[in-house]
């Protein structure tokens, strides 16, 4: 438990070096803006299969820059799955803080990361982390990013894990005057999604 | 949608990737999309690769509120330690409702009827005729004539 304290204590004392060593860049004047710009995503579904089983799941997030460097957000989450005699639910809320730094198109960004959730199979419990990533926006409307993410349980003889993870978001503008308007015959859409969990100790 | 129980597993790898351009008009879209998810626990792999093309086609009314019926055909492999291999191909449809939250996201509700067509041997998928599904799920768009940023 006192390794555990220590690694993580090290793991965000090296976040906070790389997000104050990055923030002397960030002060120069920057003509992208972000302040109230927010990332966004929604999924959810629901699956019936008459006589054996159904499983419902949601969970979104939605991740706001408060000011040019500081970017906070929600991501709740809930699900349930049915059987011919059980019912089993789950739900969590994760809150997130992520510092960004950096100039025009491309954003490096260091975070934490704490969540609280419930199942059916391991009761109550947390979650802390941290992360690291960067983002390249493509317009004021989507952006790529990648981050590697650590998450450890708080219960005691939990496994840490690391993961990297590269999105396309979709991001809602600071202003909200946009006239929104059906695509153009040269509209695409996209989704990417990757990620990888490492070998665990 | 991923859901990663990554305190159990030695190492787990997921990748989504999809792309649909609308073919020259506003109301005709088709679309690729690419699902593998593969793991190893404690030297034990598993996992899954699923190929999907669709076609969809709207009825471009409104951003508020935009009707869609879509077709698409789906071949999944899936790899499993117990039971070996299994394609467990099916084929569906969709009808649904698409509202623009902002030129570049729009958030898709719809109905999935899903018919699975089984030519693997073993158990994998089995008693599974069809299914219906609910899905709701913002998806990002890349108008060409984006704006500056």
């Amino acid at each position: 438990m006192v390794a555990r304290r220590r690694r993580f204590a090290l793991l965000l004392a090296a976040l906070l070096s790389v997000a104050c060593a990055c923030s002397a860049s960030a002060q120069r004047e920057d003509s992208t803006s972000l302040t109230g710009a927010a990332r966004m995503s929604l999924d959810g579904g629901a699956i019936l299969q008459p006589g054996t089983s159904h499983r419902a799941s949601i969970g979104g997030e939605y991740m706001r820059f408060v000011s040019e460097h500081w970017q906070l957000g929600l991501a709740p989450s809930v699900g349930a799955s049915t059987s011919m005699v059980s019912i089993y639910g789950r739900s969590s809320l994760a809150g997130i803080a992520n510092y960004v730094t950096g100039t025009g198109n491309l954003r490096w960004y260091a975070g934490g990361y704490a969540s609280a959730a419930e199942n059916a199979q391991q009761g109550q419990f947390g979650v802390v982390g941290a992360q690291v990533g960067a983002l390249y926006l493509l317009s004021p409307l989507a952006a790529f990013r990648g981050e590697l993410t650590w998450r450890t349980p708080t219960r005691a003889g939990s496994v840490a894990s690391w993961q990297f993870i590269a999105f396309l978001d979709p991001y809602l503008p600071a202003t909200g005057s946009e006239r929104v308007s059906l695509p153009s015959d040269a509209a695409v859409e996209s989704r990417a999604t990757c990620m990888g969990t490492p070998a665990v100790p | 949608m991923y859901g990663y129980a990554s305190s159990a597993v030695s190492y787990e790898q997921g990748a989504d990737l999809r792309i649909a351009p609308f073919i020259g008009v506003r109301w005709a879209q088709v679309g690729l999309e690419l699902t593998s998810i593969n793991s190893n626990f404690s030297g034990v792999k598993s996992g899954s690769n699923e190929i999907v093309g669709f076609t969809r086609l709207y009825a471009p009314v409104s951003a508020r509120a935009e009707p869609f019926l879509e077709v698409f055909g789906t071949t999944p492999t899936v790899r499993q330690p117990t039971t070996g291999g299994s394609k467990l191909s099916n084929f569906g449809g969709s009808a649904g409702l698409r509202h623009y939250v902002t030129n570049g996201s729009a958030i898709d509700v719809g109905t999935t009827w899903r018919w699975y067509a089984r030519t693997g041997v073993d158990n994998a998928g089995s008693g599974r005729a069809h299914d219906v599904s609910l899905q709701v799920r913002l998806v990002t768009q890349i108008r060409y004539l984006a704006g500056p940023l």
